[in-house]
C-alpha cells in the first residue's frame, strides 16, 4: 500500500532583500525589495508501508520544507501530496490523526505542565482509548524510561529527555506513519541509542511507516532501509542504502560517499 | 453536533491546564491586581476630573459614558481570560511555534484561542461589573426583562467583535514575513475613541470606527439604545450582523493565513 | 563614549526595522490626542473656558503634549521581559558597559527616528490648525531644552518599571501601568491645571509632570520664564533622585536573575 505519494511537489517563499548600514535600512524602510526563492523544485516519490526512509541534504537543501508539506503544516506552491490517498493540507485534521511528528528543535509537550499531564490531554485530543493508552505508557516508559521524569514539567527536562518525551507523545495514537524532523539534534550517545531501539522496534512490529530527516549517519544506519538524498530542491538519489554502498564497492563508509557525492555535485555546478 | 461537544470539552481541558501552569505565577496575579485596579482608576479619574468641569460631552452625562467605559472594559477583561490566546497568534507565527499545533487532529483555531489564560481579566470583569453596575443605577432606565436579556446579549456581542478584532489583527503576521506585528496593540488603543459617544466625532471618523473597524457596535450602539439615545435604534439592529460578520471574517482569515503560513522562525 | 554612540546608531537601526511597530505605537498615541481634541471640542461648544483655558489655547496643548508623549513612547519594559525569558539578558549584563546606559542610548537612538516622524505629523498637524501666530523664539528653546529633559524624565520611569520584568511574566500589563501612570499624572490626556484642589496639589510633588505638563507649559506660554527656569531646575532635580532610585532597584532586581539561571 501506498503511504506518501508526493507528484512534482514545489515550494517558493518570498524573502526580504535586506540592505545594510543606515542607509540601506532607511530604503528599506520606504521601499522594500523581494525576491523568490525556490526551497523545494518538484520533486516526486513514493513510500509504501512499513517503510523506513531517510531524507538526507545540506542545510538549506530543501528536508524540513518538505516535511512541513507532507504533515499538512505547509501549503505546498505547486504538485500534489497524498497521505494515504488524501491531501494533507486540505484535510488537515484527519491527516492528523494518522501521523506522529516528532520536531527535534522543538518540544511539542506543554511547556509548564508535567509531562504526564501532556499525555494525559494528549489522550483526550486523539480520543484514545484507555486501554490503549496503558498499554502504550508501560511500553514507552519501559524502552525509553520515560519513569524517572513523567512528574517534571517539560522545560525542566534535558535534550534527551525531551525527545524521548516527545517521541512517545507521538506515537500514543499508534500512528501508521511517523514523521522525524531531526531527532538526535544534540541528543547524547546514550539517549540516542533507546531512541533507534525503541524506532527499529516500532517499524519492525507496528509497521509503521517511518521518514526521517538528520544530518547524522548514524542516525540513517541504525534506522533507515532506504535513503533520498535531497540537494538544492531536487532528488539526487532515491533506493536503498546498500545499494549505494555497492555502487561505490563496499570499500567506503556511507558518510565518505555522502561527502563525495556532494563534492561531487559542487563540481558539477562550478564546471 | 457531537464533534462540537468534544470542541467545548477540549477548550475547557485546556484552560484547566492553563490554570495549573499559572499557580506558580502567584506573586504576578497578585501584583497585577493592583495594577489594573490602579490604572483603571486612573482612567475612571480622568473621565470624573473633565466632568468635575463641566457637565456633559456631545450630550453624554458622567454616568452614561461610565456605562461605554464598562462594556469597553467588560469586553477586554473577557478576551484577556477566556481568549487570551488570541494574542499569542502573532508570537506563535513568529517563532514558528504554530507547527506543533497544526499536526494535532483539533481544529487550529480552538488551540489557538486557549493558548494562554491572563488572570487579569477577572480583575478588568469585576471592575467593569461595579462601573456597570454604578452606572446603571445612576442613569434613569427603566428595567424590564426585556432590557436585561438586551444587556446581556450586548455584552456578550460586544465580547466577539473585540475578539475578532483582535484576532485579524493578530492574524496579519501570516503575511508580515520577519517582521513584528503590532497591529492587535494599535486596534486595542483604537478602543479609545469608542469611551466618548460616537456624535462628538466629525463624520469621516464615525464612519472608519462604525463599519471599518466597528467599535461603535461595542460601546456606543448598545450602550445608546439601552438609554434610548437618539439615532442608535438602527445601530443596536446592525449589532448581530456585524458579530456574524466579524466572525466570518476571523474565520476566513484563518484559513487563508494558514494557505500562506512558511514555518520558519526569525 | 564610542561605544555608546554605536548604541545610538543601534537603536535607530531597530526602529527601523521594527518600524510596524512604532507607526502603530505612534500611531495610537496620535489617536488619543485625536479624541481629546473632539472631546475638548465637543465642550467648548457649551462654554468659552474651562477652568481658565480657552479652546485657543487646548487646541495648541493637545497637539504639543501628543508631540512629548511620543518621544520614547515604545517603552522598552516587553524587550525587556522578552530578553530575560529567553535568557539573552544575561548577554546584555555581561557586556562591559553600563546595563542603563546602554538602554538609554539604543532609546536615544530610536528617539531621533520617532521625534523626526512625530515632527513632521504633528508639526504639520498643528500649523494647520492653530498656525504661526503663537510661536516665540525664546520659548520654543526653553521648551526644546525642556522636552530632551523630559525624556529623562521618562527614560528613568521606565526603566524602574522595566525593572519588574524580572517578578513579571506579564510585561504588557507591566507597560500598560506605566503608560497609563504616566498619562494621568503628566498632563498628557489633561492640562494638570484642570485637576481639582487636592489632587492638584499631590501631583505637584510628583515627578511625571516634568514629561509633558512642563514642557507644554512653557511652550504655551502658561509658564512665564522665571516659572520655566525653575521648571527646568526641578525637572534636573528629579531626573538625579530617580536614577539613584534606578541604581539601587537595579542591584536588587539583577539578583533575582541567578534565581533563573542554568
Amino acid at each position: 500500500m501506498k503511504m506518501i505519494e508526493v507528484r512534482n511537489l514545489k515550494k517558493d517563499y518570498r524573502i526580504a532583500k535586506k540592505r545594510t548600514g543606515m542607509m540601506g535600512s532607511l530604503k528599506h524602510l520606504v521601499m522594500p525589495r523581494y525576491e523568490t526563492l525556490e526551497a523545494v523544485k518538484g520533486i516526486s516519490f513514493q513510500i509504501h508501508e512499513g517503510e523506513s526512509v531517510a531524507f538526507l541534504g545540506l542545510n538549506g537543501a530543501g528536508k524540513s520544507t518538505t516535511i512541513k508539506m507532507l504533515t499538512g503544516i505547509m501549503k505546498p506552491s505547486e504538485g500534489t501530496v497524498r497521505i494515504m490517498g488524501k491531501d494533507p493540507f486540505l484535510n488537515r485534521i484527519e491527516n492528523a490523526r494518522r501521523i506522529g511528528v516528532v520536531f527535534g528543535q522543538k518540544s511539542q509537550l506543554w511547556w509548564d505542565i508535567p509531562v504526564i499531564e501532556s499525555f494525559r490531554l494528549l489522550k483526550n485530543i486523539y480520543s484514545i482509548p484507555e486501554e490503549q493508552y496503558t498499554r502504550n505508557m508501560e511500553r514507552f516508559g519501559e524502552i525509553l524510561g520515560l519513569h524517572d521524569f513523567l512528574s517534571q514539567p517539560a522545560r525542566k527536562l534535558s535534550l534527551g529527555q525531551r525527545v524521548r518525551a516527545d517521541l512517545a507523545a507521538s506515537l500514543l495514537h499508534e500512528p501508521p506513519i511517523l514523521f522525524l524532523d531531526e531527532p538526535t539534534i544534540g541528543v547524547d550517545v546514550t539517549a540516542k541509542q533507546k531512541i533507534y531501539e525503541f524506532l527499529r522496534e516500532t517499524n519492525s512490529k507496528k509497521k509503521t511507516t517511518i521518514l526521517l530527516t538528520s544530518h547524522d549517519m548514524k542516525d540513517l544506519e541504525s534506522i533507515c532501509q532506504r535513503l533520498l538524498i535531497l540537494e538544492k530542491g531536487k532528488i539526487l538519489f532515491d533506493d536503498t542504502i546498500d545499494k549505494l554502498l555497492k555502487e561505490y564497492g563496499g570499500e567506503m563508509t556511507l558518510e565518505e560517499i555522502i561527502i563525495r557525492l556532494f563534492e561531487h555535485e559542487a563540481d558539477h555546478i562550478t564546471g | 453536533m457531537q464533534k462540537y461537544g468534544t470542541y467545548i470539552k477540549l477548550y475547557i481541558m485546556f484552560q484547566v491546564q492553563n490554570i495549573k501552569s499559572l499557580a506558580q505565577y502567584r506573586t504576578d496575579f497578585l501584583m497585577m491586581v493592583f495594577f489594573t485596579l490602579f490604572s483603571q482608576g486612573c482612567n475612571l479619574g480622568l473621565i470624573c476630573i473633565i466632568y468635575s468641569n463641566i457637565p456633559q460631552v456631545g450630550g453624554w452625562t458622567m454616568w452614561e459614558i461610565f456605562l461605554l467605559y464598562g462594556f469597553l472594559l467588560f469586553s477586554e477583561g473577557f478576551i484577556n481570560f477566556f481568549f487570551q490566546g488570541a494574542w499569542k497568534i502573532t508570537n506563535m507565527i513568529h517563532m514558528a511555534e504554530l507547527d506543533r499545533f497544526l499536526v494535532r487532529p483539533v481544529p487550529v483555531g480552538l488551540q489557538l484561542l486557549t493558548a494562554k489564560i491572563d488572570f487579569d481579566g477577572l480583575n478588568k470583569m469585576v471592575i467593569a461589573a461595579a462601573v456597570l453596575a454604578v452606572g446603571f443605577g445612576k442613569c434613569e432606565i427603566s428595567w424590564d426583562v426585556k432590557k436585561v436579556i438586551l444587556l446581556l446579549v450586548f455584552l456578550a456581542e460586544a465580547c466577539i467583535i473585540r475578539v475578532c478584532m483582535i484576532w485579524i489583527a493578530s492574524c496579519a503576521s501570516f503575511w508580515m514575513e520577519g517582521k513584528k506585528n503590532s497591529l492587535n496593540y494599535f486596534v486595542i488603543s483604537l478602543g479609545e475613541m469608542a469611551k466618548y459617544p460616537m456624535v462628538i466625532y466629525p463624520p469621516v471618523f464615525q464612519g472608519i470606527f462604525g463599519y471599518l473597524i466597528p467599535y461603535a457596535f461595542v460601546s456606543f450602539y448598545p450602550v445608546g439604545y439601552l438609554l434610548g439615545k437618539e439615532g442608535t435604534g438602527a445601530g443596536a439592529l446592525g449589532i448581530p450582523f456585524f458579530c456574524v460578520l466579524m466572525l466570518a471574517a476571523s474565520c476566513m482569515v484563518l484559513r487563508q493565513g494558514l494557505a500562506n503560513y512558511e514555518s520558519s522562525s526569525y | 563614549m564610542k561605544k555608546y554612540l554605536a548604541y545610538i546608531r543601534c537603536g535607530f537601526l531597530e526602529g527601523c526595522a521594527y518600524r510596524s511597530t512604532f507607526i502603530t505605537g505612534m500611531l495610537a498615541n496620535f489617536i488619543q490626542a485625536v479624541v481629546l481634541y473632539y472631546v475638548w471640542k465637543s465642550i467648548f461648544t457649551y462654554q468659552e473656558a474651562v477652568n481658565g483655558y480657552t479652546w485657543e489655547i487646548m487646541k495648541q496643548y493637545v497637539f504639543v503634549a501628543f508631540l512629548c508623549n511620543s518621544v520614547f513612547s515604545m517603552g522598552f519594559e516587553m524587550n525587556i521581559a522578552e530578553r530575560i525569558v529567553k535568557g539573552d539578558i544575561i548577554l546584555d549584563l555581561l557586556k562591559p558597559l553600563s546595563y542603563r546606559g546602554m538602554l538609554f542610548f539604543r532609546m536615544l537612538g530610536t528617539a531621533g527616528l520617532e521625534f523626526a516622524a512625530t515632527f513632521v505629523l504633528i508639526g504639520s498637524v498643528y500649523l494647520s490648525v492653530n498656525g504661526l501666530q503663537y510661536l516665540s523664539g525664546t520659548r520654543t528653546a526653553l521648551f526644546l531644552i525642556s522636552l530632551f529633559l523630559g525624556m529623562g524624565v521618562k527614560f528613568c520611569i521606565q526603566y524602574i518599571f522595566s525593572l519588574l520584568c524580572f517578578y513579571t511574566d506579564n510585561s504588557y500589563g507591566v507597560t500598560k501601568a506605566r503608560e497609563i501612570l504616566t498619562n494621568f499624572f503628566s498632563g498628557a490626556l489633561i492640562p494638570l491645571a484642570m485637576f481639582p484642589g487636592v489632587l492638584r496639589e499631590i501631583v505637584k510633588y510628583l515627578p511625571f509632570q516634568g514629561i509633558i505638563y512642563t514642557p507644554c507649559c512653557i511652550f504655551i506660554g502658561t509658564f512665564s520664564v522665571e516659572e520655566s527656569m525653575i521648571s527646568i531646575f526641578l525637572q534636573i532635580v528629579w531626573i538625579v533622585v530617580l536614577g539613584l532610585l534606578g541604581s539601587l532597584l537595579g542591584k536588587k532586581a539583577f539578583g533575582v536573575i541567578s534565581m533563573y539561571g542554568g
